[in-house]
């Protein structure tokens, strides 16, 4: 942990003072027992094998004077001192929050869920070296995954990379009803500041995509390998008067006519398809697959009358 | 006697301690050193002499102090926060955005939070060099972010009020601006001069109306809102938000996608155009 300067070149040293620094420095990295700072003051040669205990209570006070809050060495501690908080932390403003916030939305905007978790145990790392609670809190609501059981994103992270398949226990959002589904896994993706499993319903081969809030926990995980075979949509469409209009990574432009564009795009699945083509309005036509084209229709049709025609 | 040892401290420890506090704190002369340590004594306790020999008792254990600038403060700390290889390119990622999207004072800011974060590591995190970067950057991004409009003034002596969006940065800096309705990238070299206006525009684009949308169904149990939403009603099957300041057609874009699962209820203009928008496209279909 310490790296110990040479002594020749240090004119003066305080060796109460090396005691204190290594004491904070124990503690920072734990808690410990007296035997075991005792154990580290002796191997750094601060302090006589024979030495005291209350040399090192006595050091301990002095960590108190400064600020320390040290807990007391008891049998729920485990017989070890516990650093509970101290001033040798970084003190943040409101203005380093606001513009960290600002610069890790930028990256966010095109991160996928691997850099995102990278991001959240960097915070979550740093946020242990903050002073105060409230500070701390701030500096850990920046991640975009807060509220996520980073543990299961990073496993589920993995399965996909192999496409394993899982027994996931998912909580229907509409009905509220847990169930069991068997997935074969995909991806994980980062959309709308949600983080969604994309992958096959192995019990009909259907592509399916669900929100990670969702997900309770993975039952199992199935050791035969199934194969996963993503069907994506591709649909034709026609926009006009699509100056504004900026085209997903999936979309492509066939043709440019005069005021208009045929695109042909690829979704994961015909729900995405659909919301992405109703988004459009009226700039978009869809002209090709016919089953689409009508669901869209269909769905238009229903919002016409919730507004009534 | 117990009593008394439990109070026993030694004031050799507290005055090291209390200086590597100070020069976690802040980059100090040794006079300035001195003088503020001082600052807290009931009598002065620290001189010269003291304080270099705390300073090299901190140094005897691998803490960093070096003196640039006639100034000492902590580059390193060997117990302090644990960077990984990984974690120091998270955070030049960091710094290579900052440095490409951001103003000079949002660089200087970032800068100072990283130099203050490396105090407290094992690991000297780079510091960025802040270029003589235009102090026109300075003025549109505080623009941006007070919600000001702003008029520009181009070398060739035209004005433009417009909405100030966003830095970009592509070999050559420009201003992402709105006016008349349009985004526009401008060019940062043929500007002269910005002056920001007392006017401010909606925080999410142009647009400071207030939106009141109902969802139904699923969507209603799992939406999640924006920063810029509230939760105004809970009616059976559904709920109504508040949206305020969202940019008009992303919203639109938005609220399309999720088809008959969300009808507008207010402003009645919006409602309209809704109709307008959903009628208009069914008769792309002949419907």
């Amino acid at each position: 942990m310490f790296l110990t300067a040479e002594k020749e070149d240090l004119n003066q040293i305080s060796l109460t003072g090396l005691r204190a620094i290594l004491l904070l420095g124990l503690l920072m990295t734990g808690p410990k027992s007296l035997e075991e700072i005792k154990k580290t003051f002796v191997s750094y040669k601060v302090m006589e094998n024979r030495g005291s205990d209350d040399i090192l209570r006595i050091d301990m006070n002095s960590l108190k004077h400064v600020g320390c809050v040290i807990s007391r060495s008891t049998q729920k501690t485990g017989h070890k001192y516990v650093l509970k908080d101290h001033p040798f932390a970084l003190k943040l403003e409101d203005e380093d929050l606001k513009v960290l916030k600002r610069v890790y939305n930028s990256v966010k905007e095109n991160a996928d869920v691997e850099l995102l978790i990278k991001y959240h145990l960097l915070f979550e790392k740093i946020s242990k070296h903050i002073y105060q609670e409230d500070s701390k809190e701030k500096f850990l609501g920046i991640s975009a995954l807060k509220h996520y059981d980073i543990d299961m994103l990073k496993s589920l992270s993995a399965y996909c990379k192999n496409n394993l398949t899982l027994d996931l226990l998912y909580v229907n959002p509409v009905s509220e009803k847990e169930r069991r589904l068997c997935v074969i896994t995909d991806k994980l993706v980062f959309k709308n500041d949600k983080v969604y499993l994309y992958g096959n319903n192995a019990d009909n081969d259907k592509t399916i995509v669900l929100n990670f809030r969702f997900i309770k926990k993975i039952l199992s995980i199935r050791l035969t390998k199934d194969k996963l075979e993503t069907q994506a949509v591709t649909v034709k469409f026609r926009l006009e008067n699509s100056d504004s209009v900026v085209l997903a990574e999936e979309e492509s432009i066939l043709e440019a006519g005069d005021g208009y564009f045929i695109v042909e795009g690829r979704y994961y699945n015909e729900f995405f398809a659909i919301q992405r083509m109703l988004s459009f309005g009226s700039k978009c036509t869809v002209l090709e697959p016919e089953t689409l084209k009508n669901a869209v229709v269909e769905k238009l049709k229903e919002m016409r009358n919730l507004y009534g025609k | 006697m117990g009593n008394s040892l439990a109070i026993k401290k030694n004031m050799s420890s507290i005055q090291v301690l209390k200086t590597l506090q100070m020069l976690l704190e802040g980059n100090y002369t040794m006079a300035e050193l001195v003088k503020k340590l001082n600052e807290n004594e009931r009598i002065p306790l620290f001189n010269h002499s003291v304080v270099s020999k705390y300073i090299n008792t901190c140094r005897y254990l691998g803490i960093e102090i070096p003196k640039i600038h006639n100034k000492y403060f902590v580059s390193k700390l060997p117990f302090g926060l644990d960077l990984s290889l990984h974690d120091t390119e998270l955070i030049d990622r960091l710094k290579t955005v900052v440095k490409t999207k951001f103003s000079e004072r949002a660089n200087k800011r970032f800068t100072s939070f990283l130099s203050r974060l490396s105090k407290y590591s094992n690991k000297r995190i780079v510091r960025i060099n802040i270029g003589d970067e235009d102090k026109l950057n300075d003025e549109f991004e505080q623009a941006v972010q007070e919600n000001r409009k702003i008029r520009l003034m181009y070398k060739t002596k035209e004005v433009l009020e417009c909405i100030p969006a966003q830095i970009v940065n592509n070999k050559k800096t420009y201003f992402k601006i709105i006016a008349d309705g349009e985004e526009k990238l401008v060019l940062t070299e043929k500007i002269a001069g910005i002056e920001i206006l007392d006017k401010r525009f909606g925080m999410f684009g142009n647009n400071e109306q207030e939106v009141i949308f109902k969802l139904t169904g699923g969507l209603a149990k799992r939406y999640s809102m924006r920063e810029n939403e509230e939760l105004i009603d809970k009616p059976s099957g559904g709920i109504v938000i508040s949206n305020k300041g969202e940019n008009k057609e992303a919203l639109f874009m938005r609220l399309l996608r999720y088809d008959s699962c969300c009808e507008i209820i207010k402003p009645l203009e919006y409602r309209d155009e809704m109709k307008q928008i959903i009628n208009d496209t069914l008769s792309n279909y002949g419907e």
